[in-house]
């Protein structure tokens, strides 16, 4: 089970998410960024550092919310993937359509 | 030669996965060898489970062979769903925008990455997907 950690920082939504993101919980992680989305902050910002492992379903959920946040007028972009789920976003060519910053403090500043 | 057989069910995949983690780590494997394994077989166990067993697969089962042979290991997953063979669906586009993404194919379009055979054959009224992947590679 993967824990997710939802805290706001300059009118940014910061979702922080550790452990696996697989079939099994991935629905999980979509239904904690739509929620965000949902609330009415669309500029998300998901901390991927303390995750070791995503699949096609995690991806599926980060494409689905991109879209929603898109459409809200707002994005969610990605920090601080591992080399592993960096690895998984360019294999499926993810690396170009996510803003992908180094550090949390970059992702948040960087709206 | 390992034999795994678990329920068709979702909490299940992570079963699969470790079994085959596990005889990895077990045989002393790089990082990246159990990784793209894991990743292989999440996806594999996930596809039968959402599209072949339609999430309903509670009496029905997903066995895992794991062989290992001096230069390559083989990892054969097989169902008791309808006759399909994954490997004749096309594979999405990583160069495709954020627009014209679907939902789909995406698992199976990573283990053809991760392994250097696939092949496919329908076998005592069971699907039997063959993955080998080079030890080197």
């Amino acid at each position: 089970m993967a824990d997710i950690n939802i805290s706001n920082r300059n009118h940014v939504s910061l979702v922080e998410v550790s452990g696996r993101i697989d079939s099994y919980n991935a629905h999980q992680l979509g239904d904690a960024l739509s929620g965000v989305i949902d609330g009415g902050i669309s500029r998300v910002v998901l901390d991927l550092g303390s995750v070791d492992f995503i699949s096609s379903a995690g991806l599926r959920e980060l494409v689905n919310a991109l879209k929603k946040a898109k459409k809200a007028s707002g994005d969610l972009r990605l920090s601080h993937p591992s080399d592993r789920v960096r690895e998984v976003l360019e294999m499926a060519g993810l690396d170009t359509i996510f803003r992908i910053y180094p550090t949390q403090d970059d992702a948040v500043s960087s709206y | 030669m390992k034999t795994l057989r678990v329920p068709g069910v979702m909490d299940q995949v992570r079963v699969a996965c470790d079994f085959v983690t596990n005889l990895a780590h077990e045989a002393g494997m790089d990082e990246d060898f159990i990784f793209q394994c894991e990743l292989s077989v999440d996806e594999i166990c996930t596809n039968i489970i959402e599209h072949g067993y339609h999430h309903d697969g509670s009496q029905k089962h997903i066995e895992v062979v794991v062989e290992s042979f001096a230069d390559f290991w083989r990892i054969t997953i097989m169902d008791e769903a309808p006759r399909f063979n994954p490997l004749t669906s096309a594979d999405p586009d990583p160069t495709a925008s954020l627009e014209d993404r679907g939902n789909g194919g995406w698992g199976i379009y990573f283990v053809k990455q991760y392994m250097n055979n696939i092949s496919y054959r329908y076998e005592n009224g069971r699907n039997c997907l063959i993955l080998e992947k080079y030890l080197s590679a």
